[in-house]
């Protein structure tokens, strides 16, 4: 029987009401109104994906990009640290935006059942993997020649906590509400096909200390593991979990849906499965 | 070594706000721009503030202390009218401007250009300027009869746009149901509309939009005049 995984949603929604509020409290601030206790500071000043696009612009010609801060590579450095030893749990435990999805996805679940996530064939999922490569290669060149955050324009995180403020590009609000009509049938689906940031994050399964690991004299073959993956991943034919899609959210381990014990961990080499 | 949910997220959260901490006692948290732009890397203007570095966060004092562009002569070109003028972001311009033909844009490029123009620091050019700044930048001696004629083929007349700084106390909102009694109630004198309305008010309880019309004047503009006078009071 599957578990559920009350820590990763108390992050999830620690992180999600975290970067609200300050979201909130920058638009009133503005209007000459602030929450004294919050910081008023531009969700660009907290984001590591800011962080990232600003970082070539910086290594190539020593200039940052118009809204972002230096707090935003500070960000992508803590990130980038935390993703080599842990792996991308900032995309199953902390980014708001594939929180929402996520959440969405549950009603999708209850409506589609079990054609939720399996819409797509394989054949041209597998393909379709590759396009936030694609995204990460073309943001990375287009904000660099311009020095200006052209991302902005189709930003789904952005518009989520800024629709309001009138400062979201309405062809960002499009794309948000694209996404989240998306997961009703696709689990995550910014994540799986476009989030440059995860593109990024996403290489680090290859390299990070920690893997999922899967114990095959222990596991039963009962595929729970395959079907709870919100990234489609074949848990049960794997030892090691290196697949760049893996966003470390711990569904398919022994805590929450494994049903044996010690089977599905993530663990150093180490301390093997 | 292996490590469950409870530990991921103890170890997160140290971890992000622990870095956040030590960036910040190091001096290296910085989440807003330090209003001082770059200097000119090369060329004629090496070692000189840029003006292509202007961000839209900036005021136009933080623009007055690094290019010595006083705060009415900016206020002026970009007709802007404020309480607090020295506070004006740059970036208003463009919601103050949206109305403009799709196409034309002033806001913080227009700025960098009229800057870059008024100081000599030629890094910034092809921007639409408002022919206020136009007038200015002639006035002040900073271009020729030839660069001005030049500079008005992509000029913007934006004589009727005024800003409206909302951050204050609340200001009486005239709407198009405002009557004249409720105008007068906010301290506005009936002789002074009947100056603006250009004829006699005999009904007070007659709407403001509606005199102006019969009037043949433009409601906007008599609003504008209106807000002048409870300005002043």
């Amino acid at each position: 029987m599957r578990k559920r995984n009350n820590i990763r949603l108390m992050m999830q929604i620690f992180f999600f009401v975290i970067v609200g509020l300050i979201a909130i409290n920058k638009g009133l601030s503005e209007m000459g109104r602030s929450i004294s206790f919050l910081p008023k500071i531009s969700l660009h000043a907290i984001c590591p994906f800011g962080g990232v696009e600003t970082f070539f612009s910086l290594f190539t010609i020593g200039k940052t990009i118009s809204k972002i801060h230096e707090s935003a590579l500070v960000m992508m450095w803590i990130v980038f640290g935390l993703t080599l030893v842990l792996g991308p749990v900032f995309c199953g435990f902390i980014c708001p935006l594939g929180s929402i999805q996520e959440w969405v996805g549950k009603i999708g679940k209850k409506i589609f059942k079990k054609k939720y996530n399996n819409i797509i064939p394989k054949k041209i999922d597998k393909y379709l993997r590759y396009t936030r490569y694609l995204m990460l290669i073309w943001v990375i060149y287009a904000t660099t020649k311009s020095l200006t955050l052209v991302f902005l324009e189709i930003d789904p995180y952005y518009a989520l906590f800024n629709f309001w403020t009138g400062e979201a590009a309405v062809t960002s609000i499009i794309v948000l509400l694209a996404i989240l009509l998306l997961s009703l049938i696709i689990e995550r689906p910014w994540c799986k096909y476009l989030c440059p940031y995860g593109a990024i994050l996403g290489l680090f399964n290859k390299i990070s200390f920690f893997k999922i690991r899967r114990n095959k004299t222990k596991c039963i073959g009962c595929n729970k593991c395959d079907n709870i993956c919100p990234m489609n991943i074949d848990v049960s034919s794997k030892e090691v979990i290196t697949d760049t899609s893996c966003i470390r959210c711990m569904e398919c381990s022994s805590e929450v849906v494994c049903p044996i014990e010690d089977t599905v961990i993530h663990s150093t080499r180490k301390e093997r499965a | 070594m292996k490590i469950n949910s409870k530990w991921i997220g103890i170890i997160s959260i140290l971890v992000i706000f622990g870095g956040i901490l030590i960036a910040d006692v190091s001096g290296f948290w910085i989440t807003e721009s330090n209003k001082i732009p770059v200097k000119v890397e090369e060329g004629e203007f090496k070692g000189q503030l840029d003006p292509a570095d202007i961000r839209g966060s900036y005021t136009f004092k933080d623009i007055e202390n690094s290019f010595n562009v006083p705060v009415n002569v900016l206020a002026q070109s970009f007709r802007i009218k404020a309480d607090n003028i020295e506070e004006f972001q740059v970036k208003n311009l463009e919601s103050i401007y949206s109305n403009l033909p799709q196409d034309i844009d002033i806001g913080t490029g227009s700025v960098k250009y009229f800057v870059s123009l008024y100081t000599g620091i030629h890094t910034v050019d092809g921007e639409y300027l408002p022919k206020a700044a136009i007038e200015t930048l002639y006035t002040a001696g900073k271009i020729n009869d030839n660069e001005k004629e030049e500079l008005l083929l992509n000029a913007i007349d934006i004589k009727n746009t005024e800003f409206r700084d909302t951050t204050h106390e609340e200001e009486f909102d005239i709407s198009g149901e405002t009557t004249i009694k409720e105008l007068i109630e906010n301290g506005v004198k009936k002789e002074e509309l009947e100056e603006i309305i250009g004829a006699e008010i005999t009904d007070t309880n007659s709407l403001l939009k509606t005199l102006s019309e019969q009037n043949g004047l433009k409601y906007g503009r008599v609003k504008n005049g209106v807000y002048d006078l409870l300005e002043d009071n």
